[in-house]
């Protein structure tokens, strides 16, 4: 298969795909820009040296925390109400005054599972049968019922594009676009700061308790390393080593 | 999931719009907001609500919630601006070279065989479809490139003029 005729099918099937409406590509695209940004964002404090150490301490979990929270939050919460609020086209529950007359005139029911933009699919590619049964057949259709069944596919396919998918696809995109504020702008700040917070004192007690171990060290007598001014040179050395020491121990 | 949006749907009540302001309001919304205005959006409720959120958070100390505020600020206003940029630039980019009918072909080379001219609505959704796809390329960029610095950028600049205090000379100390 050619680089073209791939990249043919991919636009074909693109077109097929996303026709009718963005809910699907706005979740994907934003889950997306919300990986990339996080990632950017991180490095950026981590590079910031205007920042100062306690700063950053609480600025990288909380960015940490952000990114994981918005993401999930960004990808769950719109996908959720995107579904919502397209079922609700779909099923007929939010609908026009359109969409139920055309739907009653080309006897389109609307069942419980199967969606309007379904059913009138359905009935499309039941007319279609119906056309390509004859024709395999060679049966005798009178041009006017021929031109009957053409004009219904066609009225069907329009009002389709033209009518019933601005209105799903309308409904969708409005869902999706509300689950993407909601995740992002309430429910994302207010749990990830508690979390960031939390890390940040966790983060300082470390660093307290680090430096508590390190003075010990440094003002140990048994310490392996010396402090700097009583390191061993030349001068020194013989006067430290020829020190009585106390008790028996032999080195 | 889907048993609990079927619950959901069966609770909410029937509406049928009779081709008032509010029917036009949703096919309106469908035609016209893509990814762009779906970050502009965003950005904006942001704005309004985020800073705010993290100024009056309790659990840190006043500057760290200051400096937090504002790098919030810039995250969103660097943000907000490079995000509907580049995915504006491609959407753009793609819609010059998707043209339906007599054209050249390099103005067809984002053209899907399958879409007619009497389908403006669908085609234009595929049109925003396939901008959005290369967008991500350009975010995979801009991420690290422009966001980030940006950022940072602002973000050294609002502390630098609401949380350093300025001190006699015209120079700031540092909080």
């Amino acid at each position: 298969m050619s680089l073209s005729s791939i990249f043919d099918n991919f636009k074909t099937s693109a077109f097929n795909k996303y026709k009718k409406g963005l809910g699907d590509m706005l979740l994907i695209t934003g889950t997306v820009g919300w990986i990339l940004s996080s990632a950017g964002q991180l490095l950026g404090i981590a590079t910031n040296d205007k920042l100062s150490g306690d700063q950053k301490k609480f600025l990288i979990p909380q960015e940490m925390a952000d990114a994981a929270i918005n993401i999930a939050s960004f990808y769950f919460v719109t996908r959720s109400i995107k579904n919502l609020t397209k079922s609700l086209a779909s099923s007929g529950k939010i609908t026009t005054k359109e969409i139920t007359k055309f739907c009653t005139e080309h006897g389109i029911k609307i069942e419980k599972g199967i969606g309007i933009g379904s059913a009138l699919s359905k009935k499309v590619s039941e007319l279609q049968a119906t056309l390509n049964v004859n024709k395999e057949r060679k049966l005798f259709i009178d041009s006017a019922k021929l031109n009957k069944i053409n004009n219904e596919i066609k009225e069907i396919n329009d009002f389709s594009d033209n009518n019933y998918s601005p209105f799903e696809g309308g409904l969708e995109v409005l869902g999706s676009v509300i689950g993407a504020v909601i995740s992002s702008n309430i429910i994302t700040p207010i749990i990830r700061n508690p979390i960031a917070a939390y890390k940040q004192k966790q983060a300082i007690a470390q660093e307290r308790v680090q430096k508590q171990l390190e003075q010990q060290q440094t003002l140990s007598p048994y310490s392996p390393t010396l402090p700097m001014q009583n390191k061993l040179n030349s001068d020194n050395y013989k006067a430290k080593t020829m020190q009585p020491t106390g008790g028996n121990m032999k080195i | 999931m889907i048993k609990i949006t079927d619950k959901i749907v069966n609770l909410i009540p029937e509406k049928k719009f009779k081709g008032g302001n509010g029917e036009k309001f949703i096919k309106w919304f469908g035609k016209h907001i893509s990814t762009p205005e779906n970050r502009v959006i965003i950005g904006v409720s942001a704005l309004l609500s985020q800073p705010f959120i993290d100024y009056y958070n309790k659990d840190v100390d006043e500057k760290t919630r200051k400096v937090s505020c504002a790098r919030t600020i810039a995250k969103i206003v660097a943000g907000t601006l490079t995000g509907f940029a580049v995915r504006a630039s491609f959407i753009k980019l793609v819609k010059n070279y998707s043209q339906l009918g007599d054209a050249k072909a390099i103005k067809k080379l984002f053209t899907a065989s399958n879409a007619k001219p009497d389908m403006p609505y669908a085609y234009t959704q595929y049109q925003n479809a396939i901008g959005m796809l290369f967008a991500i390329a350009g975010l995979v960029f801009t991420g690290f490139a422009i966001d980030a610095p940006l950022t940072n950028f602002l973000t050294n600049t609002l502390t630098k003029k609401f949380v350093d205090k300025p001190v006699k000379g015209g120079k700031y100390e540092k909080y």
